[in-house]
C-alpha cells in the first residue's frame, strides 16, 4: 500500500440526524432494552413468587387501592402529549415552542414522581411484611427510579433551552428524551395491570 | 522504510495530507500529562486502563488460588482456618469472574473494536470513561473490605439462604452484592457502547458480511451482557434489600423462595461463561487467520456458531440446578440444550483446524496458544457434556470433578486465547514485539501446569472430594493427588512469572514492531503502532471481507472529516454508508466525578438505604456538568449552523 486514493469527501454531510439514523437514538434504545429487561426479570420474579404462594395476596393482606394509581396512570398517558409536542417542535427547531412543552412535560413528570411516592402506600402492604409486599415495592421502585431519572433529564433540557441558544444536537436530545419517556409510559401500563389489577383476579 | 516496516509486506498507508497528522494530534489529545491522562475519553487510554486494572485483579485472584492450593497440598493442613479459607475461595471466584475475566474481555473490545472497524473513537466515550471508574471503585472497595477481614464468604455464587440475613452475618455478603452492582453497571455501559459503535461507526463498505470475526464476537458478547448482567443485577439488588431493609424475596418463611436466587443467578452465571469465552473465540479466529495466511475456513459457519452459542447459552442455566426440585421434563430439556451447545463450538473448532490444514501455519507463540486452547478446552467441553446428564451430574454435584471441568473450560477457553491475544496485539498497542523465546516457555509451562493441576481434580471428584472444604483427613486418601495438583499450581505460577517478565521486558527492550509485523488483514494494522489518538488520518474504505489483503497497491479512503475538532463518521446500520459527521465529546473530569459519586452512593448503600436517596440527588451535579456545552465550541457550532441555514436558503 504505497499510495492512498480518496474515493470522496464527507464534508458536505450533516452534523446530526434524528431517530435511528443518529447515534444518540441507539444509546437511548439500548438503555431501554436494558432497563426493560430488568423490569421483565422483576415481573418474572413476581410471577414466580406468586406461583409458589398458596394465596396471592397472602392471607390478611388487603388488596391494593386503585384510586391514586389510576390517577397516576391517566397522568402518565396524558404526559405523552407534551413529550410528543416537545419532540415535534424540536424537529422544527422552534426553541420557545420546545421549551414550553419541555416545561409542561417536566412539571407533569415531577407530579408523577410525587404521586408515585403515595402510590407505594396504595399497595396497602409494607415491603418488609412478606414477599408479596417486597416484590410489589420493588416493581414500583424500579419503574419509579427510571421515571425520576428521565424527569432529571427533562429538567436539564429545560435549563439548557432556557439559558442557551440550542444547537442541532440539543434538539436531537429533546427527541431522544421524549423517545425514552414513551418507554417509561409504555412499560407502566402492563406493570399497573400486574400490580394493581391482577391480584383481584 | 524502516527495518521494522520491512517485516511485513503490508506497510503503513500514507496520508492524503501529511499536515493532517499534526492537526489531528492536537485536536484528539488537547491535554497531556497527568490531567490529560485522568480526563481522557479516548477508547485506547480507557481500554489500556481497564486491561492494566484487570491484570492486577488477575494477580490477586492468582495469589488467592495459590493460597488455596497451599492449604490443600496435604491433609489436615492448618495454614488457613475455615473462616479465612471461605473468604479466600469466594474472593478467588469473584475476582476471576467479575473483576478479571469479563472486564478484560470487554477492555480488549473497547481498545480494538473502533480500530478494527476503522473508527476514530468509541460511541459515547465519556460513558466509557465512567464505566472504568465505576469498575475500579467497585473492585477496590471489595479488596479494601477483604483486607479488613470483611471479605465475602458465601462463595462466588452466594446461594441463599447461606448468603441471606439468616446465615450471612455482618456486612460480608452485602459487600459482595454491591460489588456485583458496580461491575454490572460498568459491563452494561461497555456493552451498550460496543453495540452502538459496531452498528453506527463502521468504515464505509464494512457490511456485516465483512465484519472481522473478533468484532462479531464482541457484538454477540455485548448482546449477551445486556441480558445476563441485568439478571444478576436484579438478583443482587434483591439480596442486598433482603439483608438491609428486611424484604423477603428469598425468605421462605414469608412467602419468598431461595431457588428464585438460583434462577436469577444462573440465568446470568451460565451465559457468563460464554461472555468470557465468545470474545476468546474471536481472538482465536483472528490469530488463526493471520498465522495461516488465509481467511478462516467457513466464515458464515463461524458467525452462525457464535450467534447459536449465545442463543443456546441462555437456555441451559437450569443444568446448574439439577440437584434442586426441577421438574423431570425440565431436566430433559436442559440436558438436551446443554449437550446441544457443543455443536456450534465443535463446528468452529473444525473450521479452525481446516484453516490450519489448508493454510501455511507459522508456529509463533499466538498460534501455539490457539493449539493449547483447542486441546484444553475440548477436554473441558467433554466433561461438560458428561455433566449435562442428570444421573452423572447428581453424582458429581459439588465435587472436585466440577472444579476440574470449570477450570478446563475457563482456562482453556479464555486464558489460552487471551495470552495468545497478548502476544498478537502487544506490538500494536506498544509498538514493540514480545520475546518469542519467553513466549514459548510461557506456553509450555502453562500447558503442562494446567494439566498437572486440574486433571487430578477429576479423579479427586470421582473419589468424593467435595468443593469448598478447607481441609481433609489423611484417611480419605486424597493427599497424593492434591499434592500433585499443588505442584501443578507452582508450574502455572512459573508460567505467569515468565509472562509478566516478558511483558515488562518487551515494553522496554522489545524489538520495534512497525505497523503490521504479522502481515495481518484487519484494519488496526493499517495505522501506526501504537496507534495515534485519532486512529486513522483518513477514514479507510473496506472493499472485501479480507480487509488489508484485499487492497492492491492503493489504500482507498474517504476524506472530509474536520481536523480542528474530534469528528467521527457515522454510517448506516446495514450498509455502512456515510450518513453524518459527529463531533465526539472532548476530555473532561465529569466521568471521574460521577464515578466517585456513584461509588460513594453504592458504598453508602451497603450501610444505609438513604445512601441511594442522597446519592441520586448528588449525581445531578456531574450530570449537568457532563451535558453543559463548552462555550467556545457552542458559539462555533451555532455560527456554522447559521451559515449552513443561510446557504440552504440562498440555494432555495
Amino acid at each position: 500500500m504505497n499510495k492512498v486514493r480518496s474515493l470522496g469527501s464527507v464534508e458536505s454531510l450533516p452534523n446530526e440526524l434524528y431517530g435511528p439514523e443518529g447515534l444518540t437514538w441507539w444509546g437511548a434504545w439500548w438503555g431501554e432494552i436494558i432497563e426493560g429487561f430488568v423490569l421483565v426479570l422483576a415481573v418474572f420474579s413476581y410471577v414466580y413468587l406468586r406461583h409458589t404462594s398458596a394465596t396471592w395476596p397472602p392471607l390478611h393482606t388487603p388488596l391494593p387501592s386503585l384510586g391514586i394509581p389510576t390517577v397516576n396512570l391517566v397522568l402518565m398517558l396524558v404526559s405523552v402529549v407534551p413529550a410528543w409536542l416537545a419532540s415535534r417542535r424540536a424537529r422544527e427547531h422552534d426553541r420557545f415552542g420546545t421549551l414550553l412543552w419541555l416545561v409542561i412535560h417536566s412539571l407533569i413528570g415531577a407530579v408523577i414522581v410525587v404521586i408515585r411516592y403515595f402510590e407505594c402506600f396504595a399497595l396497602n402492604v409494607r415491603w418488609d411484611a412478606n414477599a408479596y409486599g417486597s416484590i410489589n415495592w420493588a416493581l414500583l421502585f424500579a419503574h419509579g427510579y427510571t421515571t425520576l431519572l428521565d424527569v432529571f433529564d427533562t429538567l436539564a433540557l429545560v435549563i439548557l433551552f432556557a439559558i442557551l441558544q440550542p444547537e442541532e444536537k440539543h434538539y436531537v436530545d429533546v427527541t431522544e428524551n421524549s423517545f425514552f419517556w414513551y418507554f417509561v409510559v409504555g412499560t407502566w401500563i402492563p406493570l399497573y395491570v400486574l400490580i394493581f389489577l391482577s391480584p383481584r383476579w | 522504510m524502516t527495518t521494522a516496516d520491512k517485516r511485513g509486506a503490508i506497510t503503513l498507508p500514507p496520508a492524503i495530507d501529511q499536515g493532517d497528522r499534526e492537526r489531528l494530534q492536537k485536536t484528539w489529545e488537547p491535554r497531556t500529562g497527568f490531567i490529560g491522562w485522568i480526563t481522557s475519553v479516548n477508547h485506547k487510554t480507557v481500554g489500556k486502563r481497564y486491561i492494566a486494572t484487570a491484570l492486577i485483579f488477575f494477580l490477586f485472584g492468582g495469589l488467592e488460588a495459590g493460597m488455596i492450593r497451599l492449604q490443600l497440598s496435604r491433609p489436615d493442613n492448618g495454614i488457613l482456618g475455615p473462616d479465612l479459607y471461605n473468604q479466600i475461595f469466594t474472593m478467588h471466584g469473584t475476582t476471576m469472574m467479575f473483576l478479571f475475566a469479563v472486564p478484560i474481555m470487554t477492555a480488549i473490545g473497547i481498545y480494538l473494536v473502533p480500530l478494527m472497524i476503522g473508527a476514530r473513537n468509541i460511541a459515547f466515550p465519556r460513558l466509557n470513561a465512567l464505566g472504568f471508574w465505576v469498575y475500579l471503585i467497585g473492585g477496590g472497595f471489595l479488596y479494601v473490605m477483604f483486607f479488613m477481614n470483611t471479605g465475602p464468604d458465601a462463595g462466588w455464587t452466594a446461594y441463599t439462604p447461606l448468603s441471606g440475613p439468616e446465615y450471612g452475618f455482618g456486612k460480608r455478603v452485602d459487600i459482595w452484592a454491591q460489588m456485583v452492582t458496580f461491575t454490572e453497571i460498568s459491563a452494561l455501559i461497555a456493552a451498550l457502547e460496543i453495540i452502538t459503535t459496531i452498528f453506527k461507526m463502521r468504515a464505509p463498505g464494512m457490511t456485516f458480511s465483512r465484519l472481522p470475526l473478533l468484532v462479531w464476537a464482541q457484538l454477540v458478547t455485548a448482546f449477551m451482557v445486556m441480558f445476563a448482567m441485568s439478571s444478576v443485577a436484579t438478583g443482587s439488588i434483591m439480596l442486598a434489600a433482603d439483608r438491609l431493609i428486611a424484604t423477603h424475596f428469598f425468605n421462605p418463611a414469608e412467602g419468598g423462595d431461595v431457588l428464585l436466587w438460583q434462577h436469577l443467578f444462573w440465568f446470568f452465571g451460565h451465559p457468563e461463561v460464554y461472555i468470557i469465552f465468545i470474545p476468546a473465540l474471536g481472538m482465536v479466529s483472528q490469530i488463526v487467520t493471520t498465522f495461516t495466511g488465509r481467511p478462516v475456513f467457513g466464515y458464515p459457519v463461524v458467525v452462525t456458531a457464535l450467534i447459536a452459542t449465545a442463543v443456546i447459552g441462555f437456555a441451559l442455566w437450569v443444568h446448574h440446578m439439577f440437584a434442586t426440585s426441577v421438574h423431570q421434563l425440565g431436566e430433559s430439556f436442559f440436558t438436551a440444550a446443554s449437550t446441544m451447545i457443543s455443536i456450534p463450538t465443535g463446528a468452529q473448532i473444525f473450521c479452525w483446524l481446516a484453516t490450519i490444514w489448508l493454510g501455511r501455519p507459522v508456529w509463533k507463540t499466538p498460534l501455539l496458544f490457539v493449539i493449547g486452547f483447542i486441546v484444553v478446552f475440548v477436554m473441558g467441553g467433554l466433561t461438560g457434556v458428561m455433566l449435562a446428564s442428570v444421573p452423572f451430574d447428581l453424582q458429581a454435584q459439588d465435587t472436585y470433578f466440577v472444579v476440574a471441568h470449570l477450570h478446563y473450560v475457563l482456562i482453556g477457553g479464555a486464558i489460552f486465547p487471551l495470552l495468545g491475544a497478548f502476544y498478537y496485539w502487544f506490538p500494536k498497542v506498544t509498538g514493540r514485539m514480545m520475546s518469542e523465546r519467553l513466549g514459548k516457555w510461557n506456553f509450555w509451562l502453562l500447558f503442562v501446569g494446567v494439566n498437572v493441576t486440574f486433571f487430578p481434580m477429576h479423579i479427586l471428584g470421582l473419589r468424593g472430594m467435595t468443593r469448598r472444604i478447607y481441609t481433609y483427613s489423611d484417611a480419605m486418601g486424597w493427599g497424593t493427588l492434591n499434592l500433585i495438583a499443588s505442584v501443578g499450581a507452582v508450574i502455572i505460577v512459573a508460567s505467569m512469572a515468565v509472562f509478566a517478565f516478558n511483558l515488562f521486558w518487551s515494553l522496554r527492550k522489545g524489538e520495534a514492531a512497525g505497523a503490521n509485523p504479522w502481515n495481518a488483514d484487519t484494519l488496526e494494522w493499517a495505522t501506526t503502532s501504537p496507534p495515534p489518538p485519532y486512529n486513522f488520518v483518513d477514514t479507510p474504505v473496506v472493499i472485501g471481507r479480507d480487509g488489508l489483503w484485499d487492497y492492491g497497491d492503493e489504500f482507498p479512503v474517504i476524506t472530509g472529516l474536520h481536523t480542528d475538532r474530534p469528528e467521527v463518521l457515522i454510517t448506516s446500520v446495514m450498509t455502512a454508508e456515510p450518513r453524518y459527521r459527529h463531533e465526539a465529546p472532548s476530555p473532561t473530569f465529569a466521568p471521574l466525578v460521577m464515578g466517585v459519586l456513584i461509588g460513594a452512593m453504592l458504598i453508602a448503600g451497603v450501610f444505609t438505604p438513604w445512601g441511594l436517596v442522597y446519592g441520586t440527588a448528588f449525581i445531578g451535579i456531574p450530570f449537568y456538568m457532563w451535558a453543559w456545552p463548552d462555550k467556545r465550541e457552542h458559539e462555533r457550532n451555532l455560527r456554522e449552523e447559521n451559515e449552513k441555514r443561510l446557504e440552504k436558503k440562498e440555494a432555495a
